[in-house]
């Protein structure tokens, strides 16, 4: 993640107990404490911002919507978050549907962070969903290319983001009908992270549609155990 | 950052530009805007369907009643029938289903109490084909519960002959179709089945998006779909087992689509399940030889995803989106995920291209139910409805990014994409829990009609204002035999100008626990000229090398504008016919 601009000292004590919970992957905690925040302190955007952020982690995505703008009324150097609210509302918009407002929003973050891969894997994302397949590809490069340069002992903590990047590439490749080339984005995202249960689909799929079918059944067969191994038993997004 | 929010609002802006652009360009080929009015309260239907209580607590509350287009007094015009449901205290007596004559102009009379039969189990979908080759269609309900066979009797009366037709499967159906799936000249019978679900022992409350909600399918047990085949002499046999159905894994069953998929000649049979990864099964019967089925949905690519994830999948549309000959298959999806579009590569294979053609994020935030591709503006290109409602009644957009009630979702053909039509009219707008509808011309116009219902709520009887006298074709496949009634596995495609404009399927099954419509219907718009032919393709007819569609052709100056003809198996009833049958067709193998 690329540095604030500006970076006024941080209110302790709030703002702590809702990161830890966040990194925790706690989010309803998260929530909890930042509304408490937010509501002994009701001018505070970046308590807004918080609690907006915890809603989006929760896929509460149009509640985190409300929140996330009001913080994004804030002026530059606000808080330290503030620069990159827009980021967050280009996916609460992106997963309610507004590509275009996602648009505007993560053009917006990546005008003052042109290095922040998970920005750039967005407007590539959106740009697939226009059929915008050369933009699409450049987009997924290029935060794959930042990932990589992160390298050292950011590349292990990387490897899925990467992974994400690879397999998305594939879907590029499979748009175009360069088989070929989507069979080794996939191949690619699932060495870097075998869990990636997404990726062995696409793996299985493309290796379908090359007659490969053994290699296709064998890549079915480590999706299954990728979910398993996750905790993610074949569901869809209803419970 | 003013000046990045700036630029966001030039994006915006330029996006709107180019919007009016398309429109004026639209505008400038003369076609017409999409606009539905609702006539249900001047259309003699004033029906409200039952589906349990408000608000739903189960599963079986939340999917509706099913639609069926049924023409039972043979007049040639499509009547309607609505299966009704109950609730969970009386499952086995609601309101009772009903029936309504077609009167034309959009009007309808009640003639259930005519039936002869009262029909009051929880139903869903139903299926209508005539399986004892009387000439007249029949019924197959859906139900939780035993399923029903109501033989049409004529002069508006059924009977009940599950039992004697060995039918009656106990369990919670909620699709049914027919289809002559062994070229013997009989419509066999697929039925898909959901989950095992007893209303005494209801589970515990699952969760979504943090809130506690109606349980299911997840948790329950689903049930094995079934496959009959049709013993010619009034009665059917499960052949689930031989015909290689059973093998495949069961899945939450909630819809099917019974056509050649792999343009091989032979219906194949795709059933749409719910959370579970949809199931393709490839007809490998001979004619002459017993049933049998390849279940490749996961290896031909419509089972699941671009991502490879099973989606909820209620509603089926089929069309042929990218004009390569081969049925595509368009489903809805849950809230928070997309609607998805699976073109159909070349018969074997399916690729998701929702977001090539721009399907995927207006339908984020709707969870949808019936859809049906029709070219409602009649500019020669399909366009796509999608009924809309939540499942669960806590769901607002704040708590689940997606309402309860829902308006459907209308989207226009506009070139290589499809775009929101912000107003398709008074009678496509609103928000309500929609479920089941039915798409045809009901009042014989030219373009396509509506009749919708709502989860607990009224039927709606929506017309197309398009009303344009010369700017459509419609084609009945009508041969001799129950497997010959209304085409049911035909392709049809409009020809002109020396090449192929469009094309149909006369497919089983439908746009949700209702019935496809049976008349293909084009829209022609002014540049494809007056000299039109149609051609249709039967299942099952044998030419050298294998079985392949046959094909018999009507080509010539009497398809003309604003005529429905009938083709049959040796040609057009009805109108003459001039020419030769066109040499070959986009995508014919």
């Amino acid at each position: 993640m690329a540095g604030s601009r500006a970076a006024p000292l941080p209110q302790a004590a709030p703002v702590d107990g809702v990161r830890a919970s966040l990194r925790a992957g706690d989010f309803a905690a998260a929530e909890q404490a930042a509304r408490r925040w937010a509501g002994a302190e009701p001018a505070n955007l970046r308590a807004t911002f918080y609690v907006g952020l915890a809603l989006h982690k929760q896929k509460r995505h149009a509640e985190a919507l409300a929140f996330l703008e009001r913080a994004d009324a804030a002026p530059d150097g606000a808080f330290a978050e503030s620069p990159h609210v827009p980021h967050y509302l280009g996916w609460c918009r992106y997963y309610l549907g507004d590509l275009s407002g996602a648009c505007a929003a993560f053009e917006q973050h990546a005008a003052g962070f042109p290095e922040y891969d998970d920005t750039q894997f967005a407007l590539g994302l959106i740009a697939f969903d226009r059929d915008e397949v050369d933009e699409a590809e450049r987009r997924f490069r290029r935060a794959l290319e930042l990932l990589e340069r992160a390298g050292g002992d950011a590349g292990a903590t990387t490897a899925r983001e990467r992974a994400k990047c690879l397999a998305r590439l594939g879907d590029v490749a499979l748009r175009r009908g360069d088989l070929p080339s989507a069979e080794r984005d996939a191949r690619a995202a699932v060495v870097l992270w075998p869990d990636h249960h997404e990726a062995w689909a696409k793996l299985a799929r493309v290796l379908d549609r090359q007659g490969k079918t053994a290699e296709a059944a064998a890549a079915r067969a480590e999706q299954q155990a990728a979910l398993a191994r996750i905790d993610a038993a074949p569901r869809k997004a209803a419970p | 950052m003013s000046t990045v929010r700036a630029h966001a609002f030039a994006c915006i802006a330029a996006v709107f530009a180019l919007a009016a652009t398309a429109s004026r360009a639209i505008a400038d080929a003369g076609s017409t805007p999409i606009r539905f009015e609702d006539v249900t309260a001047a259309s003699g239907i004033d029906l409200t369907l039952t589906s349990g209580r408000m608000p739903s607590t189960a599963i079986l509350e939340v999917k509706g009643g099913g639609i069926a287009l049924i023409d039972f007094d043979g007049d040639g015009d499509r009547d309607l029938f609505f299966p009704n449901g109950a609730t969970l205290e009386s499952p086995e007596r609601g309101p009772g289903a009903r029936l309504y004559e077609n009167l034309g102009g959009l009007r309808f009379r009640d003639v259930s109490a005519g039936m002869g039969v009262r029909h009051a189990r929880w139903s869903f979908g139903a299926a209508v084909g005539d399986v004892d080759g009387d000439g007249r269609d029949d019924l197959y309900v859906c139900c939780f519960g035993p399923d029903v066979l109501l033989r049409n009797l004529g002069g508006g009366r059924f009977e009940d002959i599950t039992a004697r037709a060995g039918l009656g499967d106990p369990g919670w159906s909620t699709s049914a179709g027919f289809a002559d799936l062994d070229a013997d000249g009989d419509l066999d019978l697929f039925v898909v089945n959901y989950v095992e679900f007893d209303p005494k022992t209801p589970p515990p409350p699952a969760q979504f998006k943090g809130m506690a909600v109606l349980p299911g399918p997840n948790g329950f047990t689903a049930r094995a779909d079934l496959l009959y085949e049709n013993l010619g002499d009034g009665t059917f046999r499960d052949v689930s087992e031989p015909a290689g159905i059973r093998r495949a894994i069961p899945g939450f069953g909630l819809n099917l689509a019974i056509c050649d998929f792999d343009h091989d000649g032979r219906p194949d049979i795709l059933v749409a399940n719910d959370s579970e990864p949809n199931s393709l099964f490839a007809n490998r019967t001979e004619p002459g030889g017993p049933m049998r089925f390849e279940e490749r949905g996961l290896q031909s690519g419509i089972a699941t995803n671009l991502d490879g994830a099973a989606q909820a999948t209620m509603g089926i549309a089929v069309g042929d989106v990218d004009g390569n000959g081969f049925p595509d298959v368009f489903t809805t999806n849950f809230s928070s995920d997309t609607n998805t579009l699976h073109l159909n590569l070349d018969g074997r294979f399916f690729d998701d291209r929702t977001a090539q053609y721009g399907l995927g994020a207006p339908s984020r935030p709707l969870l949808g139910w019936a859809t049906a591709f029709a070219d409602l503006d009649h500019d020669g290109a399909e366009d796509l409805v999608v009924f809309n409602g939540h499942v669960y009644p806590q769901a607002t957009r704040a708590t689940m990014d997606s309402d309860y009630a829902q308006p459907p979702l209308v989207m226009r053909r506009a070139g290589a994409r499809f775009e929101v039509v912000a107003d398709p009219g008074p009678g496509l707008l609103g928000a309500h829990r929609d479920r089941a509808a039915v798409f045809d011309d009901l009042d014989g116009d030219g373009d396509v009609d509506i009749v919708v219902g709502a989860l607990n709520g009224p039927v709606r009887v929506l017309r197309n204002a398009h009303d344009r006298p010369d700017d459509w074709v419609k084609v009945r496949a009508e041969a001799p035999g129950p497997a010959g009634s209304h085409g049911i596995g035909c392709t049809v495609e409009l020809w002109g100008q020396g090449r192929c404009l469009a094309r149909r399927w006369i497919w089983s099954g439908g746009p949700f626990q209702s019935t496809a419509a049976t008349e293909a219907h084009f829209g022609v718009p002014a540049a494809w000229g007056d000299d039109l032919g149609v051609r249709v393709m039967w299942p099952f007819r044998r030419e050298a090398g294998g079985p392949k569609p046959a094909v018999r052709s009507a080509m010539g100056c009497d398809v003309r504008r604003g005529q429905t003809v009938t083709v049959d198996r040796d040609g057009v009833r009805g109108a003459g016919v001039r020419g030769a049958a066109p040499s070959g067709s986009p995508g014919s193998p």
